[in-house]
């Protein structure tokens, strides 16, 4: 038996355009190309080990269900290939191949011959798909008639009796109400620990999370990473919060551009456990930042900082004055170091911003930010920073 | 060709499940049932036999009456029938395949494998009850009857390339199956079925002997009733041009299939 359960070379997926489908026909038996190329995936270069449940991320559009249509065999790639060793069984896009004109049980039966089974196999799983499916008398309906709730029943139902090898699931768990997610949920860790692969594709980071071994994030139908399930999700997540960007509600400087400037912030180090911090730090070091300074006027200038994610949330601020801390006096270059004992945060990209202000602290005289650095985590815990906490029983 | 049969072995389970599923939809879903197994064409027999026999005095063999006629006439139209529900819903297969097609990876000759058979299924009916009949009435031909399987077989590669190549190009444009209707009514009337060979005159009969469908009749009508076995001309000129239609059929199938998932 092969060690990859999918293995992709250089796949690619291309659609044509056409502005008629009488226009492709003809391409197909004349010479002269007639369509407009969309790629919507690749080349995708990955292999998915047996057994190992696989996340898929990204935008709507950016392949995945493309993806994992390829993997399905459902359509074919247009360049490189796809290696898919084992029975697949797959919820694509809301549901199988079901005939709204068919029952539940016809449509079971249909797609179970679709997937190879023989009808004396299929026979002994139909019982279970219908306790499975949970939906009563409706199993014996039409399947228009069915909500979109029970639709995916059924479909979820089908595609894990089946005994596939290799299970692609496409954004469903999330339409079922509680009680059935959780059972579905129930279902696939079962099947995981059977051994199966699952290729998962899912907007909802937390059950990515949760179920997978790795994960891809997709990006315009190009691999943006792979790897470790918590690292993607965090590249993954700082990407969509620096798209989803919150203009800055803070204040702006004063314009000191025609005044004298009062005070400037000349430079901002970060270290982490003694270390200069170049691109990210580990979770729970202890963070110095070293601020240089100079104070112009004959004035008191308090320094204030903030923590904020790439997104512009706050995590953290404070300023001298409400420590009851003696103001800088100027004028004369300062230096200041503010660290943070086993900074809390979790995975994220962050940044400093430092503040000069007034007494007041409503005038800002001078703001910079630190370099961008990123938070490594590998734990388990889910959400924005440590919390301390304790179990009892 | 091997390709085609091995495809649809791969396909068995799924055949047998859409061809179980159609005759039951056909027959079981509606409300009389069985019943419009015979009265369809019943109702139709009764209309022909009418017009053509009682008003237009059309006669087949000089010796012949109104019970003659009917003998004459269902050796063309249980074939007929066949075709014309073979291929027109042939045609339209793929189209009506779509949910399946889309989403899952199947071999889609099944699709029309399905259609054929349970088309066949109704012929064999109809077969029975006719050849029923003709001992009855003692007229069939026990020494050449089991020879109508080779206008069946030429039938159903006809039948087959027809779905294939005009299925396939169906799916691209949808109008082929709004005119399918139109076609097989007109082939129907230009193959004599509801009438005589005898009765086309003189100057239109090269254009009925270059008609495949009319080599296919009176092949029936041959070994079934005539006690005749099928001469080489009548046998080779419909078989090779059904080998030309179903290798066609297939060829365009196979180059346009891929593109199927996209358009449907």
């Amino acid at each position: 038996m092969k060690d990859f359960a999918v293995e992709t070379a250089g796949l690619t997926k291309e659609y044509h355009i056409y502005d008629h489908p009488l226009e492709r026909l003809k391409e197909l038996f004349l010479k002269r190309a007639r369509h407009k190329v969309f790629r919507a995936l690749g080349p995708i270069d990955i292999a998915v080990r047996r057994g190992e449940a696989l996340g898929i991320l990204g935008e709507n559009g950016a392949g995945k269900s493309t993806f994992l249509k390829l993997a399905a065999g459902v359509i074919e790639p247009s360049e490189g290939r796809i290696t898919v060793s084992g029975k697949v069984s797959s919820i694509l896009e809301l549901g199988t191949g079901f005939n709204p004109e068919f029952t539940g049980r016809e449509n079971v039966l249909l797609n179970a011959a679709l997937l190879g089974l023989s009808p004396k196999h299929i026979n002994k799983r139909i019982g279970m798909i219908e306790k499975f499916t949970d939906i009563g008398e409706f199993f014996d309906m039409p399947v228009k008639t069915y909500s979109t709730g029970m639709y995916l029943r059924l479909a979820f139902s089908l595609a894990v009796h089946v005994d596939a090898e290799i299970v692609l699931i496409d954004e469903v768990l999330a339409v079922g109400d509680g009680a059935y997610e959780k059972k579905c949920i129930d279902k696939i860790w079962d099947l995981r620990r059977n051994g199966i692969t699952l290729l998962y594709c899912s907007h909802s980071l937390y059950t990515v999370a949760n179920f997978c071994d790795r994960a891809m994030w997709l990006k315009e139908g190009r691999v943006q990473a792979f790897g470790d399930t918590k690292e993607v999700i965090s590249i993954y997540e700082d990407y969509l919060r620096e798209k989803e960007r919150v203009e800055s509600t803070e204040m702006p400087p004063l314009s000191n551009s025609v005044m004298r400037k009062v005070a400037e912030v000349k430079d901002i180090r970060l270290f982490a456990d003694g270390q200069p911090v170049e691109t990210s730090v580990q979770y729970l070091s202890n963070i110095e930042v070293i601020l240089d300074f100079e104070v112009f006027e004959d004035t008191d200038v308090y320094v204030g900082f903030a923590v904020d994610r790439n997104d512009g949330l706050c995590y953290y601020a404070d300023s001298m004055h409400k420590q009851g801390l003696e103001p800088f006096h100027g004028p004369g270059r300062e230096r200041l170091t503010l660290s943070f004992k086993n900074l809390p945060i979790l995975g994220g990209a962050y940044k400093i911003v430092i503040f000069l202000l007034d007494e007041t602290g409503i005038c800002i005289y001078d703001r910079k930010e630190s370099i961008i650095f990123k938070v490594d985590t590998k734990e388990k815990e889910w959400g924005v920073c440590y919390l301390h906490h304790e179990w009892k029983r | 060709m091997k390709e085609l049969f091995v495809n649809i072995y791969r396909g068995r389970y799924i055949l047998e499940n859409m061809v179980v599923k159609d005759i039951k939809a056909k027959y079981a879903a509606s409300l009389l049932g069985p019943f419009w197994l015979v009265a369809t064409p019943l109702y139709q027999i009764l209309l022909y036999t009418f017009l053509f026999s009682t008003i237009l005095k059309v006669r087949f063999e000089d010796n012949s009456g109104t019970s003659s006629f009917v003998v004459y006439l269902l050796a063309g139209l249980i074939p007929w029938l066949f075709f014309a529900e073979a291929t027109s819903r042939g045609i339209s297969t793929f189209i009506e395949n779509a949910h399946i097609i889309k989403k899952v990876k199947f071999p889609m000759e099944v699709c029309v494998a399905s259609v054929i058979v349970s088309s066949a299924v109704t012929f064999c009916i109809y077969m029975i009850f006719y050849l029923a009949m003709l001992i009855f009435m003692g007229l069939l031909k026990f020494h050449t009857f089991p020879l109508f399987i080779i206008p069946f077989v030429i039938q159903v590669l006809m039948i087959l390339g027809l779905s294939f190549g005009m299925g396939s190009i169906a799916v691209f444009f949808r109008d082929i199956t709004q005119a399918t209707g139109m076609i097989l009514n007109l082939i129907f009337f230009v193959t004599p079925i509801v009438y005589p060979s005898s009765a086309i005159p003189e100057r239109f009969r090269w254009f009925f002997s270059i008609n495949p469908f009319y080599s296919i009749v009176e092949m029936y009508r041959n070994v079934l009733v005539r006690g005749e076995a099928p001469d080489a001309f009548s046998l080779i000129y419909p078989s090779v041009f059904a080998l030309v239609i179903f290798v066609a059929g297939y060829y365009v199938f196979n180059k346009t299939k891929e593109a199927f998932k996209d358009i449907l």
